[in-house]
């Protein structure tokens, strides 16, 4: 834009550089200049002198431009938002420790009376400067309620429709909202102050920040809590099948009289039926056994003023064994192990030592133990330090007189013989281990010395590609808790801690705007019309001697 | 466009003093001047006398001296007029009306309301009279000290109205200008010199025959007009150009060769008139900005030969 006055004021310039520049002499004696010769070099000569001699130019043009400074400042600064006042960012709660019951109603009830009357005193405190709101629901992610609303009321009525989430908390999300916010400017309701209403304590970022001022309210109150705290499976290690389940349930504050936690199994059955006893700490350690595939439940009793940990259920099936790429003709061992086969998505592939590898984690198996044994030969050198030499025994490996496996390129010997012949190899990355055979399960040294081998190489294998977890937490993608699907975020069950609130409605004060800059186009106006009736003034007192 | 006049920027007093003054600085002197006098020049014979040295040799009655011989000459002696008729013709042209800061009709004025006010306290007759435009060619005849206070009006009546005319008024002054009365023309001299111009110097020339005392008062603005155009390019406008007026792209050379036209014009005027009988003055306008009341009180005050207007002798 400055461009185009930039080039409106140089074609200004040149059109009065280009008018015939004769000064105007009224004379008496004006007769006896007609028959003088007619100046032709005057006519239109482009002299730089010129305009720097025509005051009145200069003040029309400056005049001018200052008129159109005016109106490109209009358009680009959009002067009509106020500069000072209230903007209120309202900031709700809506985890799953909101649905805690304390006093009679929930902590989300509490925090939507608590935001309607503050929001109507923070609209009486901005007096006759401009107000503006706007609601925000808070979790485990930032949700726009009301993005901008003159009026308390319309605030008020929005809040009716905030409701609890079994869901956690992320303050780092409202911290950077807030910090990011002193880089944006909304246009339709700028910020000054920040009210939050949690059950949380006012965490020390709010009590030093720089951008807006914080005002933190806790609405909880202590209350007695006792739910799950975390559910684990024991799995075996080899098929993956969850075999126990071992549960860790903590109370906060007093225990309810005669608690109990109860298990029942896929068929209805209780598998575990506990009396709950507290003694010194505030948490207990259970578990219970896993026979069969299909779902457990499990159960808190008597429920109390925080659900979302009184009860999970735990599914269990063959989905959680493991998956195995089983590529050996001898399929015996495979078999008697419950291994899923899955060409698919196998977290293990067994090949025999030759085939080609991908980056799955990598099973080749050689046939060393099928070959006629040699004299002993003593070993030259191992890899210490791999998890695949685990308790085996030097010597005896020695006696077997093990012939040598031919390795690929990018694996490292683990086991190699004074003759050079390698026994044991592997890979880092990817994944992969070479073992001289399938155990033979046969009561010798070498029956010994097989078993132990493979499955070193397995458990290395396995778990560099975990199995999935027993259950996952919910998310706002999926909120509500089912099977295998726990609403058992951190702290939310914490219900016990006393409120720590930060700052208050009634020292909020209309505060100029950050990010807004005060409108520049009324100067501009005044600029000008000042050096317009300057310049008139000096040329009706002055008249032509002015000029 | 009317031109408003202003007051005489002298007082009564002032004038009082003026024509007191006038009294005393001045001697009678030669034929040729107009001198009111109790025996002198008029129309009205009285006597034949013997001529003696020192007397006007065109009195001479050459018809009676024959008639008498022995070699005596005759002259005649006439009866003096005890009034002063005072004629002030006035050129109020467009170009009168320049510069307009300083105009020179503003100065005639005020040099015709000066004198016409001291001629009449004296009890003598002045005439008014605008010298150009005779489709409103009056001339207001004023006598005594009572019509001392109608000369402003008389003149703001006279001159106010601009017109571009050149045709010369004379006729209001076939009777207006008796014997030995005082004819001032006030003008700058800047009309057409044509058949108009020709009229007037014709009866300049005629009315010297009467015994009237002629003055041409040349009221010079070029001098101040010419500080007022510094070496440049002008659009020259005024009176006798078109509204275009004329791109002039002056130098040094340029207004001497306007001064020398002008010079010339007003040259060639003076030689219209047959007669070298008259009187020629000039104010000349400074040349630079100036008050125009202060440089006609100081100008009025200073000038000798206008003065002469009020000499009589004892």
């Amino acid at each position: 834009m400055m461009w185009v006055l930039a080039g409106f004021t140089g074609l200004l310039i040149a059109i009065h550089m280009a008018q015939p520049r004769f000064k105007r002499q009224k004379l008496s004696a004006a007769r006896f200049f007609a028959d003088l010769p007619r100046a032709v070099q005057g006519r239109k000569t482009l002299r730089p002198g010129n305009p720097l001699k025509s005051r009145p130019l200069y003040p029309q043009l400056l005049i001018l431009l200052l008129l159109l400074a005016a109106l490109y400042s209009i358009q680009e600064l959009r002067a009509a938002a106020p500069t000072t006042g209230v903007g209120l960012w309202i900031l709700v709660d809506t985890s799953a420790s909101m649905s805690t019951r304390q006093d009679g109603m929930t902590r989300m009830e509490l925090a939507r009376q608590e935001a309607g009357r503050l929001v109507s005193q923070a609209q009486a405190r901005s007096q006759d400067h401009p107000f503006c709101a706007r609601l925000t629901a808070f979790d485990m992610e930032l949700r726009e309620f009301v993005p901008a609303a003159q009026d308390a009321l319309l605030i008020q009525g929005n809040l009716e429709r905030m409701e609890h989430r079994p869901l956690g908390t992320d303050l780092s999300l409202l911290q950077n909202a807030i910090r990011q916010m002193s880089l944006q400017t909304n246009a339709q309701c700028p910020i000054t102050h920040v009210l939050v209403i949690t059950d949380l304590h006012a965490p020390e970022w709010v009590m030093n920040e720089a951008t807006r001022t914080v005002i933190w309210v806790d609405v909880a109150k202590p209350v007695d809590n006792l739910g799950i705290l975390s559910v684990q499976a024991a799995r075996d290690p080899l098929t993956g099948l969850v075999r126990k389940v071992k549960l860790e349930l903590v109370t906060y504050g007093l225990p309810p009289s005669n608690p109990k936690v109860e298990v029942s199994d896929p068929s209805g059955k209780l598998v575990l039926d506990h009396n709950l006893e507290w003694g010194s700490g505030n948490v207990w350690l259970g578990e219970f056994a896993v026979a069969t595939a299909g779902l457990y439940h499990v159960q808190i009793t008597p429920g109390d003023a925080y659900a979302y940990d009184d009860q999970v259920t735990i599914s269990v099936d063959t989905a959680q064994l493991i998956h195995v790429d089983w590529q050996l003709a001898d399929r015996s061992l495979f078999e008697q192990l419950g291994w899923i086969q899955d060409t698919d998505r196998p977290q293990l592939r067994v090949l025999p030592l030759g085939s080609t590898i991908n980056d799955l984690p990598t099973l080749l198996v050689g046939n060393l133990y099928d070959l006629p044994a040699g004299p002993k030969i003593q070993i030259r050198y191992f890899y210490e330090g791999s998890v695949l030499l685990n308790d085996l025994n030097f010597d005896v490996l020695e006696s077997l007189g093990l012939s040598g496996l031919s390795i690929p390129n990018g694996f490292t010997p683990v086991l190699q013989s004074q003759d050079e012949q390698i026994w044991l190899a592997q890979r880092s990355t990817p994944p992969a281990a070479i073992v001289p055979g399938l155990p033979t399960f046969t009561e010798d040294n070498l029956g010994k010395v097989s078993i132990t081998i493979f499955f070193n190489a397995v458990r290395w294998l396995l778990q560099e590609k975990p199995l999935e977890p027993l259950y996952t937490l919910t998310s706002p993608a999926q909120p509500d808790p089912g099977v295998n699907r726990f609403a058992l975020h951190p702290n939310e069950g914490n219900t016990g801690l006393p409120s720590v609130s930060y700052g208050d409605v009634n020292a909020i004060e209309p505060t100029p705007v950050i990010g807004q800059s005060d409108p520049v186009w009324p100067s501009f106006l005044a600029l000008a019309a000042l050096l317009f009736a300057l310049e008139r003034t000096l040329f009706i007192f002055g008249g032509q001697k002015w000029r | 466009m009317s031109t408003l006049l202003k007051t005489l920027p002298v007082s009564r007093s002032f004038l009082q003093r003026y024509r007191v003054q006038a009294q005393r600085r001045h001697q009678l002197s030669p034929m040729g001047q107009h001198l009111r006098q109790r025996q002198g020049h008029s129309l009205e014979y009285r006597e034949h006398v013997e001529y003696t040295p020192g007397d006007d040799i065109r009195h001479v009655d050459w018809r009676a001296s024959a008639r008498f011989g022995d070699d005596k000459l005759l002259v005649r002696r006439f009866v003096a007029e005890e009034s002063l008729s005072l004629v002030i013709s006035l050129d109020a042209r467009p170009s009168m009306r320049q510069p307009e800061d300083t105009a020179k009709l503003q100065v005639a004025a005020w040099i015709a309301e000066a004198l016409a006010r001291i001629t009449l306290y004296g009890g003598d007759t002045v005439i008014l009279h605008r010298l150009f435009d005779p489709q409103d060619g009056r001339a207001w005849r004023l006598s005594g000290q009572r019509d001392a206070t109608h000369v402003y009006p008389r003149l703001c009546n006279l001159l106010e109205k601009e017109s571009n005319s050149t045709e010369v008024n004379l006729k209001p002054l076939h009777d207006q200008l008796p014997p030995t009365a005082a004819w001032f023309i006030l003008s700058d001299f800047y009309f057409d010199l044509d058949d108009q111009a020709r009229l007037l110097a014709q009866r300049i020339s005629t009315a010297q025959q009467g015994w009237r005392w002629i003055v041409l008062l040349d009221l010079n603005s070029w001098p101040y007009e010419k500080s007022k155009l510094p070496e440049g390019a002008y659009k020259i406008l005024g009176p006798g150009v078109s509204t275009q007026g004329n791109d002039i792209q002056l130098q040094n050379m340029t207004l001497q060769e306007v001064e020398a036209k002008i010079y010339h014009h007003k040259e060639t005027f003076k030689n219209m008139i047959p007669r070298a009988g008259y009187e020629y003055l000039t104010w000349e306008w400074p040349a630079h900005a100036f008050k125009p009341a202060e440089f006609f009180t100081q100008r009025f005050g200073q000038d000798n030969r206008l003065n002469r207007l009020f000499v009589r002798q004892a």
